[in-house]
């Protein structure tokens, strides 16, 4: 919210404070200042000068040569402006200025002829008529007569103006307002606040019928009529401070809602009463499909939802959002009806959200507003149209309510307060920081009794008092070195499955992987075009976007866009991984949670094969102590032929092979890609640490090869599953270390020479103890696949 | 005889001058020690020589056999060495050459600096806690004090499923959780994604990854809070970091603070770095509010704790000086291998 600290000293006397340490109080008591605005920036080497003299440009016609005094100086000034006369007072900016709209001004020559300075607009000046009456005019400033020569422009258009941009926390709403933030400022630096003038006169007796049809939605409406009214243009002072508080001005009527809504933060409305029709205001819910044209010029067609404004006839205001443009007021207005109202702060940012349509107004009561400020607001309106006697006010101001809530009372221990804090307040202290804060507090034994005032409605309980203690005595007095003794000690450490994820996280960037990271939503596209089944898919109901609207139950999509943007950006042999929780639903529409899974997705890109990656997983995978098995399989998205289903504990966890060229195509990829993606849930539950350290056999292992034919589709793992089973208290290990095709061994055939691992016992294996074993494992393969030995 | 060895000394002394090859020196061996050699000749002699002179015959032989032996092999010794030397440097290679290079890849810098939180946190008694990212509306919102209808659900506008599931929008969604299956008193911290409906521009991702620890016990206070916090962020950010508490507001939370801390690029006098301010927003963190402790069991009057959390990809942004969000999340390789 921006702040006007010159409307600020109206009811706090800043003029003692810079301006740094009224933003660094602010700050610290939870109003954060996020800017300062110095509305004199630009304007510094501004002048007021007098044109002494004009004299026709010797080389050019549209130009003219004046001579210039600037009270201590005198320059001659080259200008293509033609509204001005000898004798006037214009601005001059001096040689080194850079005005508002980023300008440098040089002492220069224009056609031949020296020109020091140059003389400004209002434009120029970043300023319109609401700052100074000849503003907007086509030409130069002119400015009074009778000023002092030399004096800096800001000073003459009142731009000594200094404005803070405040964030009001959403607990805070009933300091949306300058006299809100006025009222903190008088409490952090201990300055006395003077109460707002809400007293006002009454010249008549007009009463104006008002029905308010939900109180839910509508706590509280307040009505005046005020007759005789002169709907001219507001005053200089009350444009100029809704101009610098980026509120254009209109007629008085409208300024003078907005100049409230910006004081007190309550929001009001100017009805036209000749155009309420019956003489009757219903605040009501909207009919289905009834539609009003608003002060926007469009027309909005409304809801049962939305709260509306009406006379007898038709919706005059979209409630708290919008008024519409039949209603309003205008120069020819002569009679008005004010309102100040209170509408619940969830409908009205429903209704804006769902319309479309925000408004200062909305913006003030979807944050809340207090349903007291009503009242407030409106006798602050009655008193400046009473000061400026713009019209004759109504001695009944109709107020719809049902009651007013009671002032609470909240108990908070002294000593608890201080234990919570971590300080060491004294009780006075606690009792005058409440007190300035107009939270009426008394002690009483060890308890501090408050009352807080009606706005105050965040004020529940006793940590709330202890916060405004806190917070207004400094948070930051609080030692970092004082720490209370406990006798509570932890262990901090992470959970198993978060230690393994860390371990293959470090273990695949070991491995040569680099680490990508992607959103857990994507396109419907991309699952399209990776080949999965978008209906097995959840969706989120209001995404930021299409390509952000279906939450993934695979890595490899958002993989796959990944090599694509990497190999369109000239990157080559890419090897990636990505660690990351998919989403699989139980059910759709979801009824409960999905299962959330971390997976593990690695890929090649260029110069690898299938044995690299599948390398790479089994080296990534046993640094947690988890060994996978492989089987051949077929899914749609995989290269028919190199494709294999990973498992873990005979359980399938995943998907490795290369990607299939149709894939590969969606993705404009045309290297080819090996990808794996390993649902790692039972992976990771377990630690690694489960090793039994036996010492190692004294007598070395033998080593004996064996070659063998047999049936080309005979997997490798089987093959080896069968050797060791033969005699698996002598073979420790076996390895295939050839494979063999040929069209002279048949073309459905391999051969394939392994190496057997054999253990000897306390005393060495004789030849003939060896032969044996040996021909078991022979035996075994012979059985098992038909082979041959070679 | 004498003559004869002394000849056949000098000879093999004038031979091995000649040889140059190690190979050589076997044959001069043969030559003179061999079955037929030199020296093995004059053996034959020992015969016909009487009896009383044979032993100082046979001594003097084998003088001259085992002088012959030692000339041969010194040189023999000296050539193969030389020939190994030889050999080897004619295997030189340029060691500067990479051939076959196989890279390491690299971690994430935000997994690099999660990494490095995690070992502080731990280090601290903080042990690590784990939610899900999609989530029930009660553990995201209601549980920590967020009701339907809070203007607080405006801060952070959120990816809805259904009505009541949604994608967290913060990690304090582990708090409840965390609350139902533990046991005052606790320390933990969680770590993850979370989400928002934000456009996305230069500083908003529609992901991000937030980072969030809380410490109930009995009289837990802001100066403990301040304590550890000031503790961590030293740790993290460097010894000299210095940190400034402030009042906000956060609905879990009350009292609630906002934490900076100065600036280490200007010492706290505002430069550039730190848009003059002299400092700048860590995170927020505040007492949990004792309705949230009701929310979930646990009886404030008995027990209090802290809770801090901030969004945490700026800090590797704010470490490895990364640009912009876009670039951290674009997964360009050649951005990732930086951080090898």
């Amino acid at each position: 919210m921006k702040v006007l600290l010159s409307w600020i000293n109206d009811y706090v006397d800043i003029s003692g404070l810079d301006v740094k340490t009224i933003a660094r109080g602010l700050t610290d008591a939870g109003f954060e200042v996020e800017e300062i605005i110095d509305k004199s920036k630009g304007l510094d080497k501004v002048v007021v000068a007098n044109i002494t003299e004009i004299t026709r440009h010797p080389n050019a016609d549209k130009l003219v040569v004046c001579q210039a005094d600037y009270g201590f100086g005198k320059t001659q000034i080259v200008t293509h402006a033609d509204n001005m006369k000898v004798g006037d007072n214009v601005p001059l900016a001096l040689d080194g200025a850079v005005l508002p709209n980023g300008a440098e001004i040089k002492n220069g020559s224009l056609r031949g002829v020296a020109s020091n300075g140059m003389f400004c607009a209002g434009e120029e000046l970043g300023i319109d008529n609401s700052i100074h009456p000849n503003a907007e005019v086509d030409g130069l400033l002119i400015l009074e007569k009778n000023l002092k020569l030399g004096t800096p422009i800001a000073d003459v258009l009142g731009l000594n103006e200094t404005i803070l941009d405040v964030n009001v926390l959403p607990n805070r709403a009933d300091c949306n307002s300058i006299y809100g933030i006025a009222k903190e400022i008088s409490v952090i630096f201990n300055l006395p606040l003077k109460s707002l003038d809400l007293s006002y006169t009454t010249n008549s007796t007009k009463k104006i019928d008002v029905k308010v049809e939900d109180f839910d939605l509508c706590p509280r409406y307040q009505a005046v009529v005020v007759e005789h009214v002169k709907n001219s243009s507001s005053p200089a002072w009350m444009q100029k401070r809704l101009s610098l508080l980026d509120h254009s001005p209109h007629s008085l009527y409208v300024d003078i809602t907005n100049y409230v809504l910006l004081e007190v933060g309550q929001p009001m409305h100017a009805f036209d009463l000749s155009k309420i029709k019956g003489e009757k205001i219903i605040v009501r819910h909207a009919h289905e499909n009834e539609t009003i044209l608003a002060l926007d010029e469009k027309t909005y067609t409304l809801h049962d939802n939305n709260l509306v404004i009406a006379n007898e006839q038709e919706p005059m205001v979209i409630a708290g959002i919008m008024g519409g443009i039949e209603s309003g007021t205008y120069p020819d207005t002569k009679n008005v009806v004010l309102e100040s109202a209170n509408f619940y702060y969830a409908n009205i940012r429903r209704s804006s959200h769902a319309l479309g349509l925000g408004s200062d107004s909305s913006i003030r009561y979807s944050k809340g507003v207090n349903i007291e400020n009503t009242e407030i607001g409106m006798k602050r309106a009655l008193n400046i149209i009473t000061k400026l006697k713009a019209g004759d006010i109504s001695n009944v101001i109709i107020d719809e309510n049902r009651g007013l809530p009671t002032l609470r009372t909240i108990k908070s221990s002294i000593v608890k307060i201080n234990e919570r804090l971590g300080l060491n307040i004294a009780t006075d202290v606690m009792v005058d920081i409440l007190n300035r804060l107009d939270i009426k507090t008394h002690v009483e034994g060890d308890s501090l009794v408050s009352t807080p005032p009606a706005n105050r409605t965040d004020l529940e309980r006793d940590c709330d008092i202890c916060e405004e203690i806190g917070r207004i005595y400094g948070l930051d007095k609080i030692s970092h070195e004082a720490s209370t003794p406990t006798d509570f000690s932890t262990v901090g450490e992470l959970t198993i499955e978060q230690k393994n994820i860390n371990k293959l996280k470090t273990m695949s960037a070991f491995t040569g992987y680099n680490e990508i990271m992607t959103w857990q939503f994507g396109s419907p596209k991309t699952i399209l075009n990776a080949g999965l089944d978008l209906d097995k898919h959840i969706k989120i109901l209001n995404p930021i976007g299409q390509d952000y609207s279906v939450v993934r139950t695979s890595l490899i999509p958002a993989m796959l866009n990944t090599i694509s943007f990497n190999l369109k950006q000239g990157n080559k042999d890419l090897k990636l991984f990505e660690l990351a929780r998919v989403f699989i639903p139980k059910q759709l529409p979801l009824s409960e949670l999905p299962d959330e899974h971390s997976n593990l997705c690695l890929s090649l890109t260029g110069d690898y094969d299938f044995y690299r990656l599948k390398n790479d997983l089994n080296k990534i995978m046993s640094s947690i102590g988890v060994r996978l098995d492989y089987r051949q399989a077929r899914i749609p998205q995989i290269h028919p032929g190199i494709c294999a289903e990973i498992l873990l504990y005979n359980r399938p966890v995943g998907y490795i092979g290369e990607v299939h060229p149709n894939i590969l195509n969606n993705f404009e990829i045309s290297q080819k890609v090996f990808i794996a993606e390993i649902n790692l849930s039972n992976a990771i539950i377990r630690l690694n640490d489960r090793h039994t350290g036996n010492a190692p056999e004294k007598l070395p292992f033998i080593s004996r090869d064996l070659a063998f034919v047999l049936d080309k589709d005979v997997p490798a793992n089987k093959i080896i599953e069968v050797a060791l089973k033969a005699n698996r208290s002598s073979i420790m290990d076996c390895k295939i270390f050839d494979v063999y095709t040929s069209s002279s061994i048949g073309a459905d055939k391999k051969s394939v020479a392994i190496t057997l691992s054999i253990k000897q016992g306390e005393k060495p294996l004789s030849e003939a103890e060896i032969a044996p074993i040996v021909e078991s494992v022979l035996q075994a393969e012979i059985k098992n696949f038909d082979a041959k030995l070679r | 005889m004498k003559e004869k060895i002394e000849e056949i000394i000098s000879y093999v002394k004038e031979k091995i001058e000649t040889i140059e090859k190690s190979s050589d020196c076997q044959n001069l061996r043969i030559e003179t020690l061999g079955k037929n050699g030199k020296i093995t000749e004059l053996f034959r002699f020992m015969k016909e020589v009487p009896a009383n002179e044979k032993q100082a015959l046979g001594q003097l032989l084998n003088t001259a056999k085992q002088q012959v032996e030692s000339i041969i092999s010194a040189k023999e010794t000296f050539l193969q060495s030389k020939e190994l030397e030889e050999k080897l440097m004619s295997e030189k290679i340029d060691v500067t050459l990479d051939l076959n290079p196989d890279e390491v890849g690299a971690l994430h810098p935000v997994t690099i600096d999660f990494m490095r939180m995690a070992e502080i946190l731990t280090g601290m008694g903080f042990s690590q806690i784990d939610g899900p990212e999609i989530e029930y509306d009660k553990y995201n919102f209601e549980l920590v004090n967020i009701p339907a209808d809070s203007p607080s659900r405006d801060m952070q506008d959120s990816l809805y499923i259904t009505n009541s599931i949604l994608l967290r929008t913060q990690t304090s969604n582990t708090q409840p959780r965390a609350m139902e299956k533990i046991k005052p008193p606790f320390k933990v911290f969680s770590f993850g994604r979370v989400f928002r409906k934000d456009d996305i521009d230069a500083t908003h991702t529609p992901a991000f990854h937030q980072l969030e620890g809380i410490y109930i016990d009995k009289k837990v206070s802001l100066a403990d809070l301040k304590h550890d916090l000031s503790l961590i962020l030293k740790k993290y950010l460097g010894e000299s970091t210095k940190t400034k508490f402030r009042a906000s507001y956060f609905p879990f939370t009350e009292p609630s603070v906002e934490v900076d801390a100065e600036c280490n690029v200007c010492k706290g006098k505002g430069c550039a770095a730190c848009n003059g301010a002299g400092q700048y927003e860590i995170l927020g963190a505040g007492m949990i509010h004792p309705h949230v402790l009701e929310l979930n069991g646990i009886d404030p009057n008995e027990y209090s704790g802290y809770a801090f959390g901030f969004g945490f990809d700026r800090f590797p942004k704010m470490r490895y000086k990364i640009p912009n969000a876009k670039v951290m999340f674009e997964n360009d390789v050649r951005f990732i291998r930086q951080f090898k």
